[in-house]
């Protein structure tokens, strides 16, 4: 436990009618890239909110680089830098006179990072936060947010509002200056591309639960999807081949581990290798989030459990 | 930090505050002195008259105002304005958030109150000619208590419904019914109910030296409240979910 920089165990939080966690358990180590991930309303920002002490859990427990979350919440919001998801700050300041307001509350506070990160962000700092775009707002956010020397950075939808350029800076910043300086990045977002560029870990969570939390890498190297033509190829799953699925006249292996081994015995046997690709975040996330559903095709919900019991 | 952003937000409105009243207590105590109704007044009536009505009729009802006022933009706002989320995540315990702004609010009004008096009372040795000991610069205290009650006020009832003005209606609300419940106890059943603004009234006439009674009661029961409500407000905000 003390390798994670957030645990949580059987955490659940319950608004009337509404369970927004459902006995949630993470385990975020120390010095990575965290994605949160999951679909509107499924729990992440509640939980998000219990870790940083807007809310209280119902059940369960939780630490924040190792203190309680409730109990000793100081200890973790001075070690915690946080960008919330609707980035409202004061519209009258602006963002010279916020970096003032908020210096005073970190030991670690870095007037440095504040020079660099308005400089690389191109942020207007003498213009009040109202008249500032959504755009400049997040940046204003985030710069808050970077200049505070935090072990833990916590984004919720750090890239809304963003452009394609900024938020490429934003992942090279987070990934150089944050995790390369064996600090901890928990990014909540739908941007599943953003995500997937500088995540180590995924946890995904639909409906309050966690559905997976694995290493990334692991996931892709575990699964491989095997796209094939050709007459009279297998149908059947074996250990290896958990899902076929037919699309036109190409059949399509979800096939863990040795896929290239796989790919060879297809060849073997006459068939037209199209490709051998790597299962990605968006097919994982989908697969997960919708296998509940019944309108879906059956496969997806394979998927899920594939990798579900093959990765946890 | 927080006691900057609170100077910050409020100092233009606490400069136009400490012009305007010490200002319209001036006029008044001309208006008193130079043109009174019937005889012209002695100046120990004078200065009883000007205490009693400046300083605990005009001026008491303006810092119960502004008190009012004030209390709207505390933290009930922060959630209005979604900044709450932004504020409360930095590390402090929440009631640093009351007790900073509180302190801050409470300092402006005795700002306020403190200059109002020393201009009145300035104002009046200037035209009476007759110069006062510091004593009735005390009248700043009950003055300052009541703007503390209403400011308290606001305050609390804004994070209860989590928005500014209407903490600001309900603290406006509750006040006017403690100016009338106790004039309407006192008039139909010769019940003395407890008033704020009565209060800072009575309080300003005993310090200038008329016969009354000093109202201990008064000034233990306002403190408490002037106490109560924001800690009712921490109490509060140590529970809010954001």
């Amino acid at each position: 436990m003390n390798d994670l920089v957030i645990w949580t165990e059987q955490l659940v939080k319950t608004y009337p009618g509404v369970r927004a966690v459902d006995g949630l358990g993470l385990n975020v180590p120390r010095g990575v890239a965290y994605g949160f991930l999951g679909r509107n309303g499924a729990g992440k920002t509640t939980t998000i909110k219990i870790l940083l002490g807007l809310a209280k859990p119902t059940e369960g427990r939780a630490t924040v680089l190792g203190f309680s979350t409730g109990r000793e919440q100081v200890a973790i919001l001075e070690r915690t830098a946080f960008v919330s998801e609707s980035k409202t700050l004061y519209g009258n300041l602006t963002p010279r006179e916020l970096v003032r307001f908020t210096r005073g509350f970190y030991p670690k506070w870095s007037d440095q990072a504040v020079a660099k990160y308005s400089r690389l962000f191109e942020i207007p700092m003498d213009r009040p936060y109202s008249k500032l775009s959504q755009g400049n707002r997040t940046k204003v956010y985030l710069l808050l947010a970077l200049s505070q020397g935090a072990d833990l950075l916590v984004l919720d939808e750090p890239g809304m509002g963003l452009d394609p350029v900024v938020v490429d800076q934003l992942l090279r910043v987070l990934v150089e200056d944050i995790v390369g300086e064996g600090r901890t990045v928990f990014i909540s977002s739908h941007q599943l591309s953003d995500v997937e560029q500088i995540a180590d870990w995924v946890g995904l969570i639909d409906h309050g639960r966690l559905l997976l939390e694995a290493r990334l890498d692991d996931i892709k190297s575990q699964f491989r999807w095997v796209t094939a033509a050709g007459n009279a190829l297998p149908r059947a799953k074996s250990p290896e081949v958990l899902l076929v699925a037919t699309e036109g006249s190409f059949h399509k292996y979800l096939v863990k581990r040795d896929a290239d081994a796989f790919a060879a015995e297809l060849s073997r046997q006459g068939a037209a290798v199209a490709e051998v690709s790597p299962l990605g975040l968006r097919e994982i996330f989908l697969a997960l989030v919708r296998k509940e559903e019944s309108c879906t095709s059956g496969n997806v919900g394979e998927i899920a459990e594939a990798i579900s019991s093959s990765v946890s | 930090m927080y006691v900057w952003k609170c100077w910050r937000d409020s100092r233009s409105n606490f400069i136009v505050r400490v012009i305007v009243l010490p200002a319209l207590c001036v006029f008044f105590v001309y208006m008193e002195v130079k043109y009174p109704f019937g005889a012209p007044p002695s100046v120990a009536h004078a200065w009883s008259s000007v205490t009693s009505f400046v300083l605990g009729g005009v001026a008491s009802l303006f810092t119960l105002l502004w008190g009012l006022v004030m209390g709207a933009s505390g933290l009930g706002e922060e959630f209005k304005e979604r900044t709450a989320d932004f504020l409360l995540v930095r590390p402090r315990r929440r009631r640093y958030w009351i007790w900073t702004g509180w302190s801050v609010a409470v300092l402006e009004l005795s700002a306020m109150v403190i200059l109002t008096v020393a201009t009145t009372f300035g104002t009046l040795a200037y035209l009476t000619g007759h110069v006062q000991t510091w004593w009735p610069l005390a009248a700043a205290v009950p003055l300052a208590l009541g703007g503390a009650v209403a400011y308290g006020l606001t305050y609390f009832m804004a994070l209860v419904a989590r928005n500014g003005r209407e903490g600001l209606s309900y603290g406006f609300g509750i006040l006017f019914i403690d100016l009338l419940l106790p004039l309407a106890a006192s008039f139909y059943c010769n019940v003395n109910l407890p008033s704020v603004l009565g209060f800072m009234h009575v309080a300003c006439e005993w310090v200038a030296g008329t016969s009354r009674a000093f109202p201990t009661g008064s000034l233990v029961l306002w403190t408490a409240i002037a106490l109560a409500l924001p800690l009712a407000a921490q109490l509060l905000l140590e529970r809010a979910e954001v």
